[in-house]
């Protein structure tokens, strides 16, 4: 900022940036020595992790309901039963699918964004069995396989399971949230949420408005109001799509390729640099991002942003996605999105209504089964890649988050989801290069609002 | 509970206290028939008797007698209750107890036929669907009368049906006596008929050792003289000869009365003084089928008996039929399929599925390996869930969810026990895949080495035993296969694996291609050796094994359901009028002989008995005569429209239309005689009479055919109800099948009627009728005639023409198509028309019989890729071929791009070359027919099987697996059978592909042909297979373990970017110094590969998780058919591989 030469700095101006403690704990995120076995080992362990807490709700919803193994499951008899649910449905795409390919029509091709049908059913397992529920206590609908979960009903005549009503897992525990503090100043503490900037692709986003993010975000536009809301950002996360899109062949590159792959991570290290000097910056990789792609997502190499990576540790963390950290007290756990992108490909849930975020709506319902389930992918494996654990399920909620968030959904949108005694502020955070819009989250009261960028 | 007695304990019969009768063995008085009178006709198709009494007989004398006399009206007085098998009529069912695992259970009440509503004989009429019609011979039924019973034994029906309510009924039909026609000469008299009977009698006695020891020696029932009828053959001019109606008092002195008026003679004194020979008529038949021939009952049809004409058994029932009921032969009515007459009672099928725990290293052998499990599904027909799941395991099994699960510690209980409930739950259709030669040879042996002496009784006859044989199914249609043959009395045999065989071609047929192809699913594939581990371990792995036994036992009744074969069987057995039974175990000439019975019949004529030639080899029993015109194809790809003008059924068309008949077809020396405007002569030369004269047997049977088969065309447009459609279309199916049957029929030299005047004329006409049309077209559709251009006519099939019109526009070739079909169909004479049907376009004609084309029938969208000759399926072929080709044809056809087709094979043959392909691409498997090592010849497989036996004979292949291979590098100059391996022990150990083996060998020739009439021979071979992209190689680094060169190699690391060593690994250990400076493009470059095969992991992985239908557990399935398994072996290895390198960019 341009000063006048002799004039003395007015102190009231210089604002300080807002500083919250920060701890993150994704090593259970991160993955060393990789061994591909089989998936069966994951979904075990998942049902072992989930399964006390769901005998826990049960006992508590249902009590006196005898709960049954499917394998003892009797006809007629009212019980409970609990297991994993596997999803049949016809249009989920199949890797076989490429191999029977009828004349003219290549089934790989798949131009459906949903594989919802009618005759899609749901089964449950336990580790001993599998039975079929039927009846209208079960939305097939509202389900993807993976999700643990416990049934009410009772065999029909034809070994079908009819359901009348259902139960998740009881909520993992939740931290206290510290009480508003004193040194609360009047803007507020904030963590600002953004995905998809796609920095370096000038047909995604225009470039003016990222520059006006990041100007806002350094407190170099707008007046003392402006400047005032953006010191209150004490930490940016950028969940997911920091870099464009780009069909990188496995093939060796030639010189022109080569410079469209490294210009945007050029542009990305300089706007890093730029944020990470004036603001601690978590960055989550995301679809498409120079990592694995398979969950969990390992962060991005360092040696990607040669000049950013002089900030690490202190205001640059290149972290996992999911990322799992606390911020002042107040515990986060979010994604840059796969997981519900995911479920909406393989669900046709009906419009929770509450709030009119429209656009923001099936996400967050989304999210809402999701925090209901306990679980941030259960569609991994079934659908969504997923490294295969052998000895634990790092995608279970294992303690409540207050704050949960996915990046790349369609518009910004919030709600508060109350489980048990945790209640989770679930935060679906805006496409950047799609909406120009990035979302403030305030960290004492938990309310969150977008912020748009040019138009 | 089982008092059964071992065969030989007790004397004498079982006892049947309905007819007391004199206690000797009848079956020993079996008549044998003398060696000269063998009939050479006896091992043919046609004269097999349903229950070949000469084979049941010598069972019986040598294996188990007592149990056998049961068979038949065995007419004894011992009563020996206890020999009767458990549970054939179980006083009271055993209670239905909660607890599953009680090993007496298995004849839950609720497994039982609904109980049957009584029937009063005098006032009910009892109507069913019949499935199956057998006979035994046995004493005469009192109704016959005393002068039959003092003729002896006598042959009784016996018809097995399902009521519409779903109860089973036996019928037996007495009184129906075997007879056949003899032509004698017209000086014969009435009064001759007696002396012809007694001579003929005397030569019958004389012959057969023994006779019919339990009548008064009467082999001919009596002899009466026919005058009302003519011979089937030649043109007769309404003339009627005089016959004999030789009537036998059992069904297989048929065959030795003929052999001896054909050849030996006999006295008629009056006649002749010296004995004569006659020729015999309709002789061959068998006994059944003259029974339905003559009462018009036709296979699977609705059978009446009319309020008090039958009799109910109430307490000596034979069966264990819910009805049983005797009547007499002109007693039963039979309806013909139309309207209510046209449903499927709800007869039960029970699908079966065994497991046994084979040795290790070899293939399960019922003398040595125990069946451990048995899945069954009982499905009512109609409904689409069975109602009875269950399955019965030898040793503790864990509960399974909607089946009910029976555990044994004794495997002659678990044997016993399934065979009670097979009779408990009285199945009428038995089905599987490949039951018939796997599943229940299996389980009769495996009971006869343990001595599980009540366990062979599945028939429906209580007491009476199934019977086992070996025979070979010969057929020119569907070839020659070595078979088991079952008899299970009242039971009919469906093998899935059969069916599919005849019907379909695929590139295998195990159940696991086969589901996948008709069912799009993938079957898990537990190996055999998997099997007796997961037996070995607890009750929960004996219930995983269970899951996948039931699995087995369920999709053979899916596919039944899926493919509607009881519609199509159910149809084409009315149609054609054979048993149900006959349909797969019988070739297509007794359906056609069958009709014709019935037609000859309505008019009176007698189908004469032609004897075989003698030593007619199946090489020159062929087509003796010139087979079917194709025309030269002119071998190109073309991008204008070619339309295609079909004769719809050719050959039933021009043998309708020209009257072509055994009894229209004059014979030569009477030609002379014949007015020219009542005959047609043939291009080949022979002569018919017009249909104005005498209308042939066969145009009558083909235009009911046909117009059976429009009506049921039109009604299936008509119909909504999807059920109804399967069935009319199983039935216009049926029927334009039996109709293109009749013409192979008159030409088969070793069948029963051959008539290669009839067959050769046919064809004839069909060859002059495509010249004539190619011909007409020609001429007519020139620019001189005022068309936009000359046709051409490029190809000419059996019954089709294809034609360039010359004109760029689908719609206007398709214009020209139609008018020109009615323009030359006018000059042919009804019913032979020439109908366009569809136009390719574009069209790649390779060669005679070899083409592909884009087939349009509407101007809006092509209908699909229709390709002929080409060889997609070859069974050998490895995958990639197939992959190859069909791209190569849908880019060609399809996206019209033959030059995309062009780089895509010299992508293809790039990737193969440089190493990249998918190894499941490549892969080739084969089956063990025999042991390795008396294979003459080497064959790839077979030594991979011997190379396998050395490095593990646990896992190596046995006798009955299918081997899987690749053509790995081998030494300069290695025979190709040297260079197979193993896949997985390739991909282990780096092994490197002979790529240009697969090039060579697979992939040149038939690119070749479908580029050469685009490209130019010459170009193609160099340009495709010789071209730049071919210098480029790439070959693995095998494994120090592959042995070579690469035991003395030292590994270090070299550069991911450039190859170079890394001198400094400090600095980085993935690149070297030079290449540093670029480390995130070479770092995207390593994680691409590796998300690219994450992916795929992930993608294979779930897949299996979904086919084998559990979360929890572990994937076991090694199918070697399913195209991922390699894959997903492959692809864990190379992530592991990727891993590394993304591991040395130290994250």
């Amino acid at each position: 900022m341009l000063r006048e030469p002799n004039g003395v700095s007015d102190a009231s101006l210089t604002l300080q940036r807002a500083v919250l403690d920060y701890s993150a704990r994704d090593e259970r995120f991160a993955l060393d020595k990789k061994i591909y076995g089989q998936y069966f080992q994951l979904y075990f362990q998942r049902l072992m992790l989930l399964g006390p807490r769901l005998k826990q709700a049960v006992g508590a919803k249902w009590p006196g309901v005898p709960a049954v193994k499917v394998l003892d499951l009797k006809e007629g008899e009212e019980c409970v039963v609990m297991g994993t649910l596997y999803k049949d449905m016809k249009l989920k795409p199949s890797i076989l699918d490429e191999y029977v390919k009828e004349a003219g029509a290549k089934a790989s091709e798949v131009a459906a964004k949903k594989f919802v049908s009618d005759d899609d059913s749901l089964v449950l397992e336990d580790e001993g069995a599998r039975v079929r529920l039927t009846g209208k206590g079960v939305a097939v609908d509202c389900f993807v396989t993976g999700v643990v979960l416990a049934v009410k009903g009772r065999v029909v005549a034809n070994g079908e399971f009819e359901v009348d009503e259902i139960c998740y897992p009881a909520p993992a525990p939740q931290a206290t949230r510290p009480s508003a503090t004193d040194e609360a100043s009047s803007a507020g503490r904030h963590v600002l949420l953004c995905s998809g900037l796609r920095v370096g692709d000038d047909a995604a986003s225009s470039a003016l408005n990222l520059e006006l993010m990041c100007d806002y975000v350094t407190g170099n536009l707008g007046g003392a109001n402006e400047q005032g809301v953006a010191a209150s950002i004490a930490r940016v996360v950028i969940c997911g799509g920091a870099l464009p899109e780009v069909d990188v062949p496995a093939q060796s590159l030639d010189g022109r390729a080569q410079a469209a792959v490294a210009r945007p991570l050029r542009q990305l290290d300089v706007l890093l640099t730029t944020l990470a000097a004036s603001v601690p910056v978590d960055l989550m990789p995301g679809d498409g991002d120079p990592t694995n792609q398979a969950l969990p997502q390992q962060p991005l190499h360092p040696c990607l942003f040669p000049e950013a990576k002089r900030f690490s540790p202190h205001t640059f963390a290149s972290c996992t996605n999911p990322h799992d950290f606390t911020i002042g007290g107040v515990d986060f756990l979010g994604t840059a999105g796969q997981n519900v992108s995911n479920l909406a490909a393989y669900t046709n849930v009906v419009k929770g209504g509450a709030g009119g975020d429209d656009d923001a709506g099936e996400a967050l319902d989304l999210m809402e089964a999701t925090v209901r389930w306990q679980h941030v992918a259960p569609s991994a494996p079934d659908t969504l890649a997923c490294y295969p654990y052998k000895d634990r399920d790092p995608f279970f909620i294992e303690r409540s988050p207050h704050v949960y968030f996915a990046g790349m959904q369609p518009a910004f949108g919030c709600r508060k989801v109350r489980v048990g005694d945790a209640e989770t502020v679930c935060v679906s955070v805006p496409d950047f290069s799609k909406t120009s819009a990035v979302v403030l989250l305030d960290v004492d009261t938990l309310e969150c609002h977008p912020v748009t960028f040019g138009r | 509970m089982s008092g059964v007695k071992r065969p030989g304990e007790g004397e004498g019969p079982d006892g049947k206290r309905a007819y007391a009768g004199p206690s000797a063995d009848f079956m020993d008085a079996e008549p044998e028939l003398p060696e000269e009178y063998e009939d050479p006709d006896d091992d043919d198709v046609f004269l097999n008797d349903v229950m070949d009494q000469k084979v049941s007989a010598r069972i019986e004398r040598s294996s188990v007698p007592s149990f056998f006399s049961n068979r038949g009206v065995a007419a004894t007085q011992h009563p020996s209750p206890d020999r009767i098998p458990d549970g054939v009529f179980p006083a009271r069912a055993p209670p239905r107890r909660s607890q599953v695992n009680v090993a007496n259970d298995a004849e839950r009440e609720h497994w039982k036929r609904k109980p049957a509503p009584t029937l009063d004989a005098s006032k009910d009429n009892l109507c069913f669907q019949q499935l199956d019609i057998d006979y035994v011979i046995g004493e005469p039924h009192a109704m016959l009368g005393p002068d039959r019973k003092a003729q002896g034994d006598s042959a009784r029906l016996r018809i097995f049906g399902v009521t519409a309510g779903g109860n089973s009924v036996c019928v037996h039909v007495h009184g129906f006596e075997p007879y056949f026609y003899a032509k004698v000469p017209d000086a014969f008299k009435d009064e001759m008929c007696e002396p012809f009977r007694v001579s003929l009698n005397g030569a019958m006695a004389a012959n057969q050792r023994g006779g019919n020891q339990r009548g008064n020696g009467t082999f001919i029932g009596s002899v009466e003289i026919v005058r009302d009828k003519q011979s089937l053959m030649y043109f007769q001019e309404g003339k009627t000869s005089t016959f004999v109606k030789v009537t036998t008092t059992l069904p297989n002195m048929v065959a030795t009365a003929r052999g001896i008026i054909e050849k030996q003679g006999v006295t008629v004194p009056g006649l002749h003084h010296t004995s004569l020979t006659f020729q015999t008529f309709e002789s061959n038949v068998l006994y059944t089928l003259r029974f339905m021939v003559d009462r018009g009952v036709v296979g699977g049809n609705w059978v009446e008996l009319p309020a008090g004409g039958y009799t109910i058994r109430e307490s000596q029932k034979q069966s264990m039929c819910q009805y049983e009921c005797d009547v007499k032969f002109d007693k039963v009515v039979s309806h013909p399929p139309e309207g209510q007459y046209s449903k499927l009672a709800p007869f039960r099928i029970l699908s079966v599925d065994i497991e046994c725990a084979g040795r290790k290293g070899h293939f399960p052998d019922a003398d040595h390996d125990p069946v451990i499990q048995i899945a069954t599904m009982v499905t009512c027909q109609g409904d689409d869930r069975p109602i009875i799941k269950a399955i019965w395991t030898l040793d503790t099994c864990a509960p399974i969810v909607g089946a009910d699960v029976l555990s044994f510690k004794d495997e002659r209980e678990l044997l016993r026990s399934w065979g009670k409930f097979l009779r408990s739950t009285d199945p009428d259709l038995l089905i599987g895949y490949n039951i018939v030669n796997f599943d229940f040879p299996y389980l009769i042996n495996r009971a006869e080495r343990l001595n599980v002496e009540d366990f062979a009784y599945w028939g429906r006859m209580i007491g009476s035993k199934l019977r086992m044989k070996d025979t070979t199914f010969s057929s020119k249609a569907y070839g020659t296969r070595d078979s088991k043959e079952i008899t299970i009395e009242g039971r009919v045999q469906f093998d899935l694996l059969q069916a599919v065989q005849r019907d379909h071609k695929l590139s295998s047929y195990s159940l696991n291609a086969v589901s996948a192809h008709f069912l799009g699913e993938q079957k898990e594939d537990v190996h055999h050796s998997a099997i007796s581990e997961l037996q070995a371990g607890t009750a929960e792995t004996r219930r995983r094994l269970a899951v996948y036994c039931l699995k087995d036992a369920y999709l053979p009744q899916r596919l039944l359901d899926k493919l509607m074969y009881m519609y199509n069987y159910i149809e084409m057995a009315r149609v054609t009028g054979v048993p149900l039974s006959f349909l797969l175990a019988r070739g297509q000439s007794i359906k056609v002989l069958s009709q014709i019975l019935r037609k000859a019949k309505q008019r009176g004529l007698l189908v004469p008995h032609i004897a075989k030639k003698g030593g007619g080899e199946q090489a020159d029993g062929g087509v003796a005569y010139e087979g079917a015109t194709v025309l030269d194809a002119k071998a190109g790809y073309y991008e204008m429209p070619v339309a295609t003008l079909d004769f719809a059924s050719l050959y039933p068309s021009i043998m309708m239309a020209h009257n072509l008949c055994y009894s229209t077809l004059v014979p030569r020396d009477r030609v002379q005689f014949m007015a020219s405007e009542d005959v047609t002569r043939t291009p080949c030369g022979d002569t018919f009479v017009k249909s104005h004269k005498e209308k042939g047997i066969l145009p009558e049977i083909l235009t009911e055919l046909l117009s059976a088969r429009k009506r049921a065309k039109a009604d299936l447009k008509k119909a909504q109800d999807p059920l109804e459609k399967a069935v009319l279309d199983g039935r216009q199916l049926a029927l334009k099948v039996s109709a293109n049957s009749v013409y192979g029929f008159t030409g088969a030299t070793v069948g029963q009627l051959p008539c290669l005047e009839i067959s050769s004329s046919t064809t004839a006409f069909g060859r002059e009728m495509i010249d004539h049309t190619k011909a007409m077209v020609e001429k007519r559709y020139t620019t001189a005639n005022g068309y936009k251009a000359n046709a051409d006519v490029i190809y000419g099939d059996t019954d089709s023409v294809m034609i360039k019109f010359n004109v760029p526009e689908l719609e206007d070739a398709m214009k020209l198509g139609e008018e020109a079909a009615e323009y030359v169909s006018a000059t042919f004479i009804k019913p032979i028309k020439l109908e366009f049907e569809k136009v390719y376009f574009p069209y790649l004609l390779i060669s005679k019989k070899r083409y592909a084309g884009l087939l349009w029938t509407k101007t809006e969208k092509y209908d699909y890729m229709d390709t002929k000759g080409i060889e997609t399926v070859r069974r050998d072929n490895c995958l990639m071929v197939r992959q190859v080709i069909e791209t190569c044809l849908e880019k060609i056809l399809i996206h019209r791009n033959p030059k995309g087709a062009i780089s895509y094979v010299k992508n293809t043959i790039s990737d193969l070359l440089m190493n990249k392909l998918d190894m499941s691409l490549l892969v080739i498997t084969k089956s063990l027919s025999q042991a390795p090592e008396n294979y003459a010849v080497n064959a790839p497989h077979v030594e991979l099987a011997k190379k396998m036996a050395v490095r593990d004979p646990v896992t190596a292949p046995v006798v009955g697996d299918r081997v899987a291979y690749v053509m790995i590098k081998g030494p300069k100059n290695a025979k190709s059978y040297e260079k197979s391996e193993d896949p997985i022990y390739a991909m282990d150990n780096n092994i490197p592909i002979d790529s240009h083996h697969y090039l060579e060998h697979f992939l040149a020739k038939p690119l070749l042909r479908i580029f050469e009439p685009i490209m130019g021979a010459e170009k193609a071979e160099s340009e495709l297979l010789k071209g730049d992209h071919t210098r480029t190689i790439a070959v693995p680094t095998p494994t120090a373990k592959a042995g070579g060169i690469m035991a003395f190699a030292k590994v270090r690391l070299s550069c991911v970017g450039c190859r170079s060593s890394i001198t400094d690994e400090k600095q980085s250990t993935a690149l070297c110094t030079h290449c540093l400076g670029k480390e995130p493009e070479h770092l995207q470059k390593a994680l691409n590969s590796v998300n690219a095969l994450e992916r795929d992991f992930n993608r294979l992985w779930t897949q299996c998780q979904r086919c084998q239908g559990s979360l929890h557990q572990d994937v076991l399935c090694t199918s070697r058919d399913c195209p991922i398994f390699y894959r997903r072996k492959k692809v864990q290895k190379d992530l592991m591989d990727a891993e590394n390198t993304l591991k040395r960019f130290d994250w």
